[in-house]
Order: structure tokens, then sequence, then C-alpha cells
């Protein structure tokens, strides 16, 4: 509790300085502030309000939905009945026009707008006057406190190191809702070929081989290169993923560790011998797409829904026998645990809602925010307005027929996008309940098992965050050796570069920096351990 | 009268070319005056439109936010510019991007020139302009569907891809080759642009004096011959102009297509200044960067202009000014 | 007229002008083909196909019923409208200005003129600086920031003062002798006879306005009901890619159809396609010649 308000203190103190760098500017919100932090409203919903706040987020569905604004949206004119608050919604179509509202110095109050990514992070979007710390109003969020104080692993995750809380979270609510990404096959043909999923990477060769030479697949195992790379897969088998991870305390580099030339050589082999796309280097969704319902790929490495589901039901008409089943994420030796895997973390950095810096009335914009995570807040938000879009059904909400077969022929993201929101992120905690009817093909379910046996948990790396002296520092390494290390895949595996090579490029890594880089996020993370 | 008066003072005027600047400034407001009005606002358009903006180049020697402003965020020196030039790939990115806007210069642009002289040979009406019209279609299509469409032709079972690894006994995509970037770079562009470019030098080519072609015929000049003496001559100064802007433009190669096409197995023959400054994703938030890699760009862009500009002058006697 | 004798080398030449130009339509028509194609064709089998496009694949019109029904459709369109209707005829009455300013060869101010004048093309502050400007002269979420911070285009500028600078002096000091003022000289001689160029340049002018989506994109952003229609467009054609990158779709169905795109394109590109046609008959040889023999 000390530590907490001298934090606080800090943080006041910080802001008055930067109010009176900034001072010149035409209106001192800052001395507004602090003289409002007296109490205004009551504990209780609806809220008796004469201000109207105004909010910035991404609408990304406006064609679906038949409104352009979220105001005319059945869920936010139940959302704003039931707070009492007004408020006007603008929709940014692009990130430019975020950037743009940004650098013009005038903000709306309330900003679904990504600072976690912020070159210097939350802390320099503070200093820098775009938004405001919340722990002096966190009194006004009595819902948000009490969710983070029973999951302090959340807690840790939504604040900065010194402590501030910047922004009302995105929060995936259960573990299932973390996992959404894998490797999957084609049933259909491995019950043709008598083949069992394989676990292995040598089950793999065989599958794929026979995928190959007995189906004529041209390009039996299809994937885009930043997914492959993104959920570890086959990576995971040598004990390496792409780019930053942790283990046992310490920050690696997967690109600079010696599994990853294992990895290399094994996607390079498979690449000679006919099994991944030979167009893997220029591949996008769209010919992943073709590749997939033209029956040329038989493995690929995708989301649930986006990727599962989509195929799935594109190939109804065209095949009937279709049907995917996820693979685990295969080991070197069977049964092997394998470390990796893609894994979100709980707390994500879009969807979240922070307050500006020329809000006037930051308890009204705290209390409006931190209806999301009230109780009702929390259905609403997952599951629409009980007797429209969902009922109780033995203490389960059940999505109706509005959302799962919609009369008006939209499909289920479309409806849901009308009467809540858990599809989009959000300041809000996300339901598994919504996952279990949204995936709702069984081998969708088994998927999600699937993917999930694995320890990525605790290889991943938080939600750190870099000081500006570090952001700075890494700036230059960065950009440098995201183009090199990618290069350099790709001409491995397509063996425009030799495997003897390979020392050569780690020795150019260290020439980079890599060195330098991995020290700046094992700071971090250290840092962000003693939370 | 007046006409006469204006005429007898600009003779003068051609004679005292040893006077001072400000007394032959003050004539040709006396004898210009009509001129420097209607220049008013072009001039004020140009202060306020482009010049007041052009101050934001300090950006680029500050670390900008958005509560400073432009001249009240920290300053930085050339932080920026050392982070840009400090990266191991600057010489290649810069290389690329010569390469790349040269060859696209080098063989595009000739093409729209020879494309209008063709079609200004043709004498069926109906047939030049169903050229004229269809040829200038891939102008409009947007940049995502025809980049798509390129990939699709390269590919191995593309029409492109499986007829150039027949030859040279390839087996993948043609894009998957570093050399064969910039071909399909600049030859799509052709595709794209050659129609579309062509327009401006079909407009020149009517204002070419067709008593010069009716005294080339009595001659008894052939077609190639009144082409290489009267056309071309006649259409000359457009051509000097479009040239020396393109030549100024050398660095300006844009990001989108190239983002669509390239992948990172041929980095080392498409990546160019402003796919890395894209991929940075600094765009995001630091417009500082941004501003100092374009400043950087306008530089060498404007000795491009400047030196193709004075070439120009000395070897066809004409420039841009 | 004139008849010669045509050599054999000239009918040669002929022939096979008439194949290159053969091909280059064809070339040059396939894309748009495609694209018509793609959009009548069924979606799951779009989605299927990679390929030349010669014939539709399945057929479904339903893509065009989904365009129509969006309303911001039709917003977009009576948008795009007035800023290619007013821009255009408010870039072209700037640029003949200036243009003719330059071309003059007895005004001295007119190469340092010149001179500040292509520097702007390489020089800017960039986005923000410009945005400022903009919103400073009070045009933030109007069409006019359409219009008006671009009225006049620098490259197109440079065309016309070509263009000018080609119109001999003798007719200028014709009229001079009798007594015209330079705005009679621009409207009644210089203009008429560079209607080639002012053709183009409408046509520039027009489609950069009918294309435009950036600017639309930083000024307007609070007002959608003011989007062009190439926003809604661009908006609709990178939905997918956006919904993708920051939520985990798990939707089992497509978010917005292949064929809806192409449809969309169609829709917004036919009516400026069909503008050049009308320009063409601008494009007619010997004005200048008739002219000089007055």
């Amino acid at each position: 509790m000390k530590r907490k308000s001298l934090i606080a203190a800090l943080t006041a103190l910080s802001l008055i300085g930067t109010g009176i760098l900034t001072g010149c500017g035409e209106k001192d919100t800052d001395t507004n502030r602090t003289a409002s932090t007296e109490q205004k409203y009551g504990d209780t919903y609806p809220i008796e309000a004469s201000t109207t706040l105004t909010y910035w987020v991404d609408f990304p569905n406006q064609s679906t939905t038949g409104v352009t604004n979220f105001a005319d949206l059945p869920f936010y004119k139940a959302v704003k009945e039931n707070t009492g608050i007004d408020v006007k919604f603008t929709h940014p179509s692009s990130a430019e026009q975020n950037n743009m509202m940004l650098a013009s110095g005038e903000y709306p109050d309330i900003m679904e707008v990504d600072f976690y990514n912020h070159p210097g992070g939350p802390n320099k979007a503070i200093s820098d006057g775009y938004i405001i710390a919340l722990n002096d109003y966190m009194q006004y969020a009595p819902n948000l406190r009490k969710y983070l104080e029973e999951h302090p692993e959340a807690d840790k995750m939504c604040k900065t190191d010194d402590g501030t809380y910047y922004a009302f979270p995105f929060i995936r609510g259960d573990k299932s809702l973390i996992v959404f990404c894998g490797p999957m096959l084609r049933q259909d043909w491995l019950d043709e070929l008598n083949l069992e999923v394989p676990t292995t990477l040598d089950e793999w060769h065989t599958v794929l081989t026979a995928f190959k030479n007995e189906k004529g697949a041209d390009a039996p195992l299809s994937f885009l290169v930043d997914t492959l790379k993104s959920s570890t897969t086959f990576a995971g088998a040598f004990g390496v993923r792409s780019g930053l991870y942790v283990e046992d305390g310490v920050v690696k580099y997967g690109e600079a560790e010696p599994g990853y030339k294992d990895f290399i050589a094994t996607m390079r082999q498979w690449y000679s011998e006919g099994l991944i796309d030979k167009n893997v280097a220029t591949l996008d969704s769209k010919i992943l797409d073709s590749n997939v319902l033209d029956g040329k790929t038989g493995a690929m490495i995708g989301n649930v829904g986006g990727s599962m589901g989509k195929w799935t039901e594109a190939m109804k008409s065209i095949d009937p026998e279709f049907k995917l089943v996820a693979a685990p994420y295969p080991s070197l030796n069977k049964g092997e645990r394998v470390k990796f895997g893609q894994y979100d973390n709980m707390v994500q950095s879009y969807g979240s809602a922070s307050i500006s810096s020329d809000c006037q009335d930051v308890e009204l914009a705290m209390r409006y925010l931190d209806y999301g995570y009230s109780e009702e807040g929390h259905m609403l938000f997952n599951f629409g307005e009980e007797g429209v879009s969902y009922n109780m059904v033995d203490g389960y909400p059940q999505y109706t027929d509005l959302i799962m077969n919609n009369p008006e022929g939209k499909s289920f993201t479309e409806a849901l996008g009308i009467y809540c929101r858990p599809n989009g992120a959000g300041p809000f905690v996300q339901d598994p309940r919504y996952m279990e009817q949204s995936a709702s093909l069984p081998e969708q379910q088994d998927a999600l098992q699937v993917w999930s046996d694995n320890d990525a948990e605790q290889t991943q790396l938080p939600r750190i965050i870099l000081t500006e002296e570090e952001s700075d520092r890494i700036a230059r390494i960065k950009s440098d050796l995201d183009t090199y290390t990618s290069e350099a895949f790709m001409s491995f595996i397509l063996g425009t570069m030799s495997l003897d090579d390979y020392d050569a490029y780690l020795n150019q890594l260290k020439t980079i920096g890599v060195d330098e880089y991995v020290q700046v996020y094992q700071d971090a993370y250290e840092r962000y351990q003693e939370r | 009268m007046k006409a006469k008066r204006m005429r007898a003072s600009a003779a003068t005027a051609g004679a005292l070319t040893k006077n001072t600047l400000r007394s032959r400034l003050r004539k040709d407001i006396t004898r210009n005056y009509e001129l420097y009005i209607l220049a008013i606002p072009v001039v004020l358009y140009y202060l306020y439109f482009c010049y007041k903006p052009m101050l934001g180049i300090y950006m680029a020697f500050t670390d900008y936010t958005a509560k400073g402003g432009i001249f009240g965020s920290p300053f930085v020196g050339l932080k920026h510019f050392k982070d840009f030039f400090g990266s191991m790939y600057f010489g290649r990115l810069l290389k690329n991007t010569l390469i790349i806007s040269g060859s696209s210069i080098l063989f595009g642009f000739p093409m729209p020139i020879i494309l209008a002289l063709l079609i200004n040979e043709v004498r069926n009406k109906y047939f030049r302009k169903t050229v004229q019209t269809i040829s200038y279609l891939p102008h409009f299509i947007s940049m995502v569907v025809i980049c798509s469409m390129i990939k699709t032709f390269v590919s191995d079972t593309g029409v492109v891809g499986m007829l150039v690894n027949s030859i040279t006994g390839g087996d993948s995509s043609l894009l998957n080759n570093p050399s064969y970037f910039v071909p399909i770079y600049v030859i799509s562009e052709i595709w794209q642009e050659a129609g579309w470019g062509s327009i401006i030098y079909l407009s020149a080519l009517m204002g070419v004096d067709q008593q010069l072609y009716e005294a080339a015929e009595i001659d008894g000049a052939g077609r190639w011959k009144q082409t290489l003496h009267i056309t071309i001559p006649g259409i000359a100064p457009t051509i000097v102009v479009m040239l020396i802007i393109k030549m100024g433009s050398i660095l300006g190669l844009g990001y989108e297509k190239i983002i669509l096409l390239y992948n990172e197995a041929i980095y080392n023959t498409s990546d160019v200044i402003s796919t890395f400054v894209y991929r940075k994703g600094l765009l995001e938030f630091d417009y500082s960067y941004s501003t100092a890699v374009g400043l950087f760009n306008s530089v060498v862009n404007m000795i491009f202009l400047f030196g193709s500009n004075w070439l120009s002058k000395r070897f066809q006697g004409s420039g841009l000014w | 007229m004139m008849h010669i004798k045509r050599s054999r080398g000239e009918i040669l030449f002929n022939i096979i002008n008439y194949i290159v130009l053969t091909i280059v339509m064809v070339v040059c028509l396939y894309p748009i083909w495609h694209v018509l194609m793609a959009s009548i064709s069924d979606n799951v089998e779009i989605m299927r196909y990679q390929g030349i496009l010669v014939w539709p694949k399945g057929f479904d019109l339903g893509a065009y019923g989904v365009v129509m029904q969006n309303p911001a459709i039709v917003s977009g369109y009576i948008n795009t409208l007035f800023v290619v209707i007013v821009g255009s005829a408010l870039n072209i009455i700037m640029t003949s200005l200036a243009a003719y300013v330059l071309s003059r060869k007895n005004f001295i101010m007119g190469k340092p003129l010149m001179v500040m004048i292509v520097i702007t093309m390489y020089f800017g502050g960039g986005l923000i600086p410009f945005y400022f400007t903009v919103r400073d002269a009070g045009l933030d979420g109007s069409l006019w920031a359409l219009i008006v911070p671009r009225v006049i285009n620098t490259f197109y500028l440079i065309i016309l003062r070509t263009a000018f600078m080609s119109i001999p002096d003798s007719l200028e000091e014709a009229a001079r002798v009798d007594g015209a003022s330079h705005i009679r000289i621009l409207f009644n001689v210089v203009l008429p006879l560079s209607m080639p160029t002012i053709a183009v340049l409408i046509l520039y002018y027009g489609v950069g306005h009918w294309n435009e989506w950036f600017d639309a994109m930083i000024f307007l952003r609070t007002d959608r009901d003011k989007y062009p229609l190439q926003l809604i467009l661009r908006e609709i054609l990178l939905q997918n890619t956006m919904a993708d990158s920051t939520v985990i779709n798990t939707d089992n169905r497509p978010d917005i159809g292949e064929t809806v795109k192409y449809a969309l394109i169609i829709v917004s590109t036919i009516p400026i396609l069909c503008v050049y046609p009308f320009l063409q008959k601008y494009f007619v040889k010997g004005v200048m010649v008739g002219s000089v023999k007055e």
C-alpha cells in the first residue's frame, strides 16, 4: 500500500512537471483535473451525468452490421441505457488516421489505441501528454480493481514497471482463449491412406511424402512464413522458436540459438523434396486459400476459425468428404513434450482503452469504462441482451438463433458484432463460453485442446516494457536484425544460401548487435519479474 | 499605343543589361504589372500550402511529440540520420532504389513515347481511338489486384513463369529468384503505365505543324524519315520536360507495389528505402524519423533534378527553367 | 488530302503496327476483364482458382447486390462527383493562370518563380505540418480540403507551361498590337490553341480526384458521410486484413466475399473510364495550323 501511494504521488508530480513544460498550450487541463479528483458520481449505474464523452475506436465490421457508428448498434444503446452515460463515437478507418489524431494534439476523452507499443512505453506516452496515468482515479473503477485483485497475473501485465496503470485492458479470461493457432491436416486424406495424425517430425515427413505421392498434392504443406514463425511449429521440436522467448529466466533470441540450424536444415530438406509449397516465399493468404480449396495442400498452419472453420465451410460445396484435424505441435522424439506453441498473452495491447490528457471529466470516463468489467457489463459485452441474443439455459448463456442461425443470413461473427463485442478486442474480459459456441465444430474444439498441450506458457515472453532509452538503443539493431534474419531464413530454405555459411550467419548476427538486443530485453524482463 | 510603348521599353531593357537588378525589376513591374497581378494568387498558394509546411523539415532534427508541436519538441540533432545511415543495409537500400528507379526510367520512359508514335501512325480513326482507350485501362485497376495477377503469372504454374522456366530450367516462382525482380517490376510497370503515359505525348503530337509533313511528302521523305525529322523534334520539348521530372524523383520510389511483390528471399535486389522504412514500423509513431529519411530523399532528388536540367540546357538548349 | 503511293515497306510497317497494337490491346484489356469476370463468378470457385480468368467460374450476380445495398456507396458517389467537377474546374483555372505567367518570355520574375515552384515538388515537411496548415486554413473536415490545398499540381503546371511556350510568339504579338490584355490573350489565344493539353490535364486532374483517398482519410477523419468513393472502397478491400491482424477470427465463413471486392472495383471504376472517350475529340490535329493562317 505504501509503495502504491508513493508511486501515485510520483506520477502526480511528474504530471505537474509536464504541465509546466507544456503549459504554453492554450488550455491547461492538468490543473483542472487535479481539482476534479473529488468524487462527483455515485457508485451505482445508471449515473446521472450531463457530460457527453468522446470515444475513439476502430469499427472494422461496419459494412456487415449495417450501421456506421457504435451509437446506433443495439449493443451500445444498451450500454448507454445501463450506464446512463452518453458517448459520441468516432471511428478511424486506418492506422494513418490514428496517427494523425495523435499527432494533431487534440484528443477525444477515451481512445482505444495501443499505447503499450508506444516507443518508450506507456510511461512515455503519459509524459508526452497523450494519455494520463489512472492510478489516482482507480477508486472510480471498482469492478476492474476487483478483477485485478482476484487475478494478480493479469494485474502484473496491466501496469508498467513502476506500477502505473495506463489503460482499461482487453483480457482473455481463460486459457482456451489464448491458444488458437497451430498445425492441421486433412483428416480425410489421412484416413484414406491409413495414417495416424503425426506427432513427430519423422511422422510428419512420412505423411507429407504420402500426400505428395499418393494424393498428388503439388504442395503437401503450405503456410504463410509469418504464421510458421509466430506459431513456433516445427522449430519447437528442436527446442527453439523464432524471435524472443524466455527459458529458465534467461531471455533468448531463437535465430541465434543452436537448435535453429536444425530447424532450418529440416525445412530446407522438406522444401527440396517438394513437401513444402514451391511458392512458399511468395505465398499470401489468397494463394493459401486456393491451395487448400483446390486440393493441392493437405497440411497447413492456421487459426481455428479464420483458417480451419473458413476452409471447412467453403469446401462443403466442393468436396463433402473434406475434414480437417489439428495435429499437436510436433516433437523430435515420440512422446517428448515440446516447450513451444502459439500462445498469446492474457492481457493484450490491442483493444485497450486509455483516457486522454484532454479529458475534462476523468471520473465519468473511468466509470464508463469500468462498466465493461462489472457483472452486468461482462454479460452484455460477451453475450448481449438476455432474451434477445442469448438465453440462460441451466446457468449457461446460450446464444439464440439470432446469432447462431441468423434469419437475415448473417454469419456468426456478423450477427455477434451487432449485439455484443466478444469477437473484437475491447475493454472487458473475454468469456470462454463465447469461444465454446463460436468454434462450434468438434474438430475446432479438439484443436484448442491439442494445441494447448505444451509448455508454451513458460517460455512465452511476458508483456515487458522497454524504457525510452532502451527503445532508442535497439531501434537500429532491431530493424537490421529483422531484415537479416528473415532474409537469411528464406535463403537457407530455398537453397540460395548454403548451410556451410551458417557460421558466417551467426557472426553477422553478432555484428549487428544481437547480444545487446537480447541484453536489453533481459533487463526489461528482470524489471518485469520484480513488479 | 500602349502596346507600342511596351515594345519600345522591352527593347531598351534588352539594351541596358548592365543595369542594376533593382532598376530592372522596377522597369519590369511597370511593363508587366498585369502579370504581377495575375501571379499573386499563384504565389500565395505556393507560399501558404507548400512553403509553410516546409518549415516542418525541422522535425527531422527533433523527437516530435504532439503536445510539444513542431518547434517545441526536444531537439536531438542528427539522431535520426545516424539511425538511418548507420544501418548495415543503407548501402544496399540506396543501390536497389537507384537500380529499380533507373531501370524504370531507362526502359519505362521510352515506352509511352513509342506507343504514342505507333498509335499516331494508325490511319483508321476508330482503331486509333480504341487502342488509346484500352491501353490506359490497367492504370485504373487497384495495385493489390494487379500485383496478385503478376504473382500468378510468374508463379511456377503461371504463363510467364512456365515460359521462362522452360528456357532456364527453373522450377519455382520467378519471384524466388533475386535476378528476376527488377525485370518483373519494370515490365509490369510498363504494362500498367505506358498507355496512361502516352496520352500526354498524343496530345503533344497534335501540336506538330501539319504543313511540315505536307512539305516533307512533296520532298519524297518516307514515314520513317518524317518521324525522325518532324514528329520527334516536334514533341521533344514535352519529352525533355518529362524526363527531367522523372530524373528528379529517382529516390521517390514508393513502397506499395514492392511490398506486394517482394519476399524475404529476394530482399537482396528488391528491398528499397521506402520498404525498409515501412517495415521498420516506426512510421507508426516516429514522424521525425520518416521526415529525416524524406529529407535525405529530397536532397538526392534535387541533385538529380538540377543535374539533368543542366545537362538538358547544355545539350538541348532548354530546360525546366 | 494528299494521296501518295505507299511503298512496300510502309505497307509492311502498317501490318506490323496493327498486329503490335492489337497485342497491346489484349494485354491491357486483361486486368479489367479479369476483375469483371471475377465479379460475376461464384465466390468459393474464385477463392479456389488461381490463373488466367477468361470466363467466369460459375455465375453469380449476388456480389453486385451486396455492393448496391451499401448506403455509403451512394453518398460516396455524390462526394466524389463534387470533388471531381469543382476540383478539376478550379485546377484548370489556377494551373492555366500559373502556366501563362510562367511562360511569358519577357517577364524577369519568371525564372525565379519557376525555381521556387519546382523546389516544392521535392521538399515538403511531410504529413504533419501539411495537416496543420490545412487545419489552420479552416478546411479540416470539409470537402474543400480535398480541393484547395492541391489546386495546382506542379508537374501538370510544367506540362501546360511547355505547351504554352510552344505557341508561336507571332500570334501573341498580333493580339498585343490589337491592344488585348493578358487575360484576353490567355482566354482568346493561348487556351484555344492548347486544347489538346488542356484536355489531358482535365483527364489527369479528374482521374486524380476520382482516385484520391489519402487526403480524405487525413482530413475527413470524423465525417464519414463526406467520405469519397475510393476511401470506402479501400476500407472494404482492406477490411479483412485489418480484422485478421488484431483479432482472432473465429468465424467459419469468410468475412466478405472475394467477388464483392471485385464488384466494388467495377462499380467504382467504370464511370471514370467513360471520361476519356469524350475528351478525345479535343485531340485534333492541325488546330495550330489553321489559326496561324488566319
